[in-house]
C-alpha cells in the first residue's frame, strides 16, 4: 500500500475484490508514515497499525458473511518501521481476521530491542516473519499471504502442487516436468493482468508438493537419510547406492526438468513449497492415507483438523510416516534448507512457508542467527508438535519413563481399600 | 535429572486468550455449563498443593520447583476458564451449587496433594475431553492448552502420592463420583452418540481412577491442528 500513489482507499477496494473473489491478500503497510509524523499539510498521521483494524473487519465481513468463502489478509510491516513495537503487540482481540508477518533484513541482530519484540511476538504466535526479498533487478518483491511466493505489488500467485504421496522414484523427474507444463500453460490463458484487480509485472508461478512424508513412508526412507542425501545431491556428490539417494536425484532430475521448461516459457520464478493445510487433507497416498501437508512430518498420524468455519474433521496419515516429534527439529530445518538451496539453484525459487515447533525449541537469538544465515526466507506458524499431549485415554500418555513410574498410578488403592462400589452404577 | 525435574521440563507457557463467543448444540449446554462452573475448583487445587508444600514432601531436587509451578498453572488456568465463561455466559445457572461442591472438597481431611491428585486425574480428565467434544473453537483451545499441563500433574502428584504412602479413600471416592454425577446432568443417561452419553462420562471417571486408563477416550490421542486462517486470532493459542 502506498499512501501517495493509490491511497488508503485504493487498497480498500483492491483488497475488497480480492477477498469477493475468495482470493487471500497480503498488504505492506511499510509505506504508511508512523504514527504522530506531521506531513508537510500539518495533517498528523495515525501510523499503519489502526489500519489492521479495518482490514481484519472487511475479511471478516466479506469472507465469513453468508456463505464461506476460502480468503485471507496478512498485513506486513518492516522491521525498521517506527511503528514496528506497536504492530507486533497489537491486541489480538481488535484485529481477529487479520494475521501479521515482520519483513526483516539480515542486519536485524543488530537491533535488539527490536529483534526481542518480534522473537516475543513469534513465540507468542501473533506474527511470522520473513526476510526482506529483492528480484535479479534489484527491485523489492513481497510475500503473499502465505509467505511461499515472492511477487511485486498486486501481482497474484498460481499454484499447484505434485502429491508425492501418489508418485514413485521412478515417476518423480515427469511428474515436475508435467507439473510445470501444466502451470505454465495454465499462466498463459489465465487472462489475470486482463482483469481490474491485478498486475502481472513478472512471469510467475509456484511448482509445489505435498505428502512428503506418504513419500518417505511408503519407500522406507527416513527423513534423516533422506535429508543427508538431498544434502549430498545439492553439494553435487550425490549417491544412488540407496533408496535416499535414489530419491535425491530423482528429486534433482525432476527440478532440473521443470526448470527447463519453466525457462521455455519465460518464467522469472516457478519453484515452492506452500503451505497445503487445506488441499492436502483432501488429497490420498498411493496406499490410501491422507496426505500429509507440504514436506513436512505431521504433529501426529491421527489428527483433528479444526476450523471454526468447517468444524472438526478427522484425517489418518500413513500408519509408517515418521512425525515431526520423531523427525526432530534440526532434520526439519536442514530439509527446508536443503530444498531451499534445490529451488535456488534453478535460479526460479520463491521460498518455503516453513512452520517452526515452539514446544521442541525456543526462539532465541542463538535460533535467529541460525535462520537468518539459511537460505530459508520465512518463517511461519508456531506450531505446537509434541504428541499425545492431549491424550486423556492414559494418565501417563504423553510421558516417558524417565517422567513417569507405572507404579505411581497403581498405588492409589492399597488392599485395604479396593473400590467398594460398583464402578458402572455407582452402587 | 530425576523425574520431578523432568517433569518440570515438560512443561510449555502458554497465555489465556480470551476467544470468540460460541454457540454450543442444545444437548450439551448445561453440561457444558457445569462443568465450566467447576473451574472454581483450580485455584482450590493450587492451595491444596500450596499446602501441601508446608508439609512433608519427598526430598528431592525439584519437587518443590515443580509443585509450585503447578500452582502458577492452576491460576492460568482458571483465568483462561473464566474468559470462557464470560464470553460463553453459561454457567452462571450452575455456579452455586459448583461452590458448594468446592466447599466440600476443600473440607475434606485427606491429603492436599491425594485430593489434588484425585481432582485432576479423575475429574479434569474427564473435563477436558468434554469441552474438546462438545464445546467450540475457543474452548477446544483452553482445553488443549489446560491439557498437556495436567497431565504433568497428574504425574507429578502421582510421585508425590506414591512417596508419602498416601491412599484414596471410600470418602474421597464418592466426592468424586457425585462431582462427576453433578457435573455430566443435563446429557442423556443413555445415547447412540458417546460424547452425549452421561454414563459414558461417568465410566471414565471411574476407569482413569481406578486404572489410570480410560478406553472411550481413545480419540483424544489425536492431534488437533488449528486451521489457522480459519479461526478468528482470539480462538488461537498464544504460547509463550
Amino acid at each position: 500500500m502506498d499512501e501517495d500513489r493509490d491511497g488508503l482507499e485504493g487498497s480498500w477496494q483492491f483488497v475488497s475484490k480480492a477477498l469477493r473473489y475468495g482470493a487471500g491478500v497480503a498488504v505492506h503497510l511499510s509505506k504508511l508514515r508512523p504514527r504522530g509524523t506531521e506531513n508537510k499539510h500539518g495533517m498528523i498521521a495515525s501510523g499503519p497499525c489502526g489500519f489492521m483494524e479495518i482490514y481484519s473487519k472487511f475479511n471478516e465481513i466479506l469472507r465469513r458473511g453468508g456463505t464461506y468463502r476460502n480468503g485471507a489478509i496478512v498485513a506486513h510491516l518492516d522491521a525498521d518501521h517506527k511503528d514496528i513495537v506497536e504492530f507486533i503487540n497489537y491486541d489480538r482481540s481488535r484485529i481477529p481476521w487479520i494475521k501479521r508477518c515482520v519483513n526483516v533484513d539480515d542486519d536485524i541482530v543488530n537491533y535488539p530491542d527490536t529483534l526481542s519484540a518480534i522473537m516475543k511476538g513469534a513465540s507468542r504466535g501473533d506474527v511470522w516473519i520473513v526476510k526482506k526479498q529483492y528480484n535479479k533487478k534489484g527491485e523489492r518483491i513481497y510475500s503473499n499471504v502465505c509467505q511461499e511466493i515472492l511477487l511485486k505489488s498486486r501481482d497474484t500467485c498460481l499454484l499447484s502442487h505434485i502429491n508425492l504421496g501418489l508418485t514413485t522414484i521412478e515417476e518423480l523427474p515427469k511428474a515436475f516436468e508435467d507439473g510445470m507444463k501444466f502451470l505454465c500453460e495454465l499462466h498463459k490463458n489465465s487472462g489475470v493482468d486482463e482483469s481490474d484487480i491485478y498486475k502481472k509485472e513478472e512471469n510467475q508461478i509456484g511448482l509445489g508438493v505435498l505428502g512428503l512424508a506418504n513419500f518417505l513412508a511408503i519407500e522406507g526412507i527416513k527423513y534423516s537419510e533422506f535429508v543427508a542425501a538431498l544434502r549430498n545431491r545439492n553439494s553435487g556428490v550425490g549417491k544412488t547406492d540407496t533408496k535416499a539417494g535414489e530419491a535425491a536425484l530423482a528429486l534433482y532430475n525432476g527440478f532440473m526438468a521443470a526448470t527447463k521448461v519453466a525457462a521455455d516459457y519465460n518464467m522469472d520464478r516457478a519453484f515452492t513449497v506452500a503451505p497445503t493445510a487445506s488441499c492436502a487433507y483432501r488429497y490420498l497416498d498411493r496406499e490410501g492415507f491422507t496426505t500429509a501437508p507440504e514436506i513436512a512430518p505431521p504433529i501426529s498420524r491421527d489428527v483433528d483438523r479444526d476450523s471454526a468455519t468447517l468444524g472438526v474433521q478427522s484425517y489418518s496419515f500413513h500408519p509408517k510416516c515418521e512425525t515431526a516429534e520423531q523427525v526432530g527439529w534440526d532434520t526439519f530445518f536442514e530439509l527446508n534448507s536443503e530444498w531451499q538451496r534445490l529451488m535456488d539453484s534453478t535460479g526460479m525459487g520463491h521460498a518455503i512457508s516453513m512452520n517452526w515447533w515452539s514446544d521442541l525449541v525456543s526462539m532465541d537469538r542463538k535460533f535467529m542467527a541460525r535462520w537468518l544465515n539459511s537460505p530459508l526466507k520465512s518463517l511461519y506458524y508456531s506450531l505446537q508438535v509434541m504428541e499425545n499431549t492431549q491424550d486423556k485415554s492414559n494418565v501417563s500418555a504423553g510421558l516417558d519413563s524417565s517422567e513417569f513410574d507405572q507404579s505411581e498410578f497403581d498405588v492409589l488403592f492399597g488392599a485395604d481399600n479396593e473400590p467398594t462400589m460398583c464402578t458402572s452404577c455407582s452402587e | 535429572m530425576n523425574k520431578y525435574q523432568a517433569l518440570l521440563s515438560k512443561k510449555r507457557v502458554w497465555t489465556p486468550v480470551k476467544p470468540e463467543r460460541f454457540i454450543l448444540p442444545d444437548e450439551a449446554r448445561e453440561a457444558v455449563g457445569r462443568c465450566l462452573s467447576l473451574r472454581f475448583l483450580e485455584l482450590p487445587v493450587g492451595e491444596f498443593i500450596r499446602d501441601a508444600g508446608k508439609g512433608d514432601l519427598p526430598q528431592l531436587e525439584g519437587v518443590k520447583e515443580l509443585l509450585l509451578s503447578n500452582i502458577v498453572d492452576e491460576e492460568r488456568h482458571d483465568l483462561a476458564l473464566n474468559y470462557i465463561a464470560e464470553v460463553s455466559g453459561i454457567s452462571a445457572d450452575y455456579e452455586a451449587e459448583a461452590h458448594r461442591i468446592v466447599k466440600a472438597w476443600i473440607e475434606r481431611p485427606e491429603h492436599p496433594v491425594l485430593k489434588a491428585l484425585v481432582l485432576e486425574r479423575s475429574v479434569f480428565f474427564v473435563i477436558l475431553p468434554l469441552f474438546r467434544f462438545l464445546g467450540g473453537p475457543g474452548l477446544r483451545t483452553t482445553s488443549a492448552d489446560v491439557s498437556r499441563d495436567e497431565t504433568v500433574h497428574v504425574a507429578a502428584n502421582s510421585a508425590v502420592c506414591k512417596d508419602l504412602g498416601l491412599r484414596v479413600t471410600p470418602e474421597l471416592d464418592k466426592l468424586r463420583k457425585a462431582t462427576v454425577s453433578w457435573m455430566t446432568q443435563g446429557l442423556i443417561n443413555k445415547s447412540d452418540e458417546k460424547w452425549y452419553d452421561r454414563n459414558f462420562w461417568m465410566d471414565q471417571s471411574d476407569s482413569l481412577l481406578y486404572t489410570g486408563k480410560a478406553e472411550g477416550l481413545i480419540e483424544t490421542k489425536r492431534a488437533r491442528m488449528p486451521a489457522f486462517f480459519e479461526m478468528s486470532n482470539s480462538d488461537l493459542p498464544s504460547y509463550a
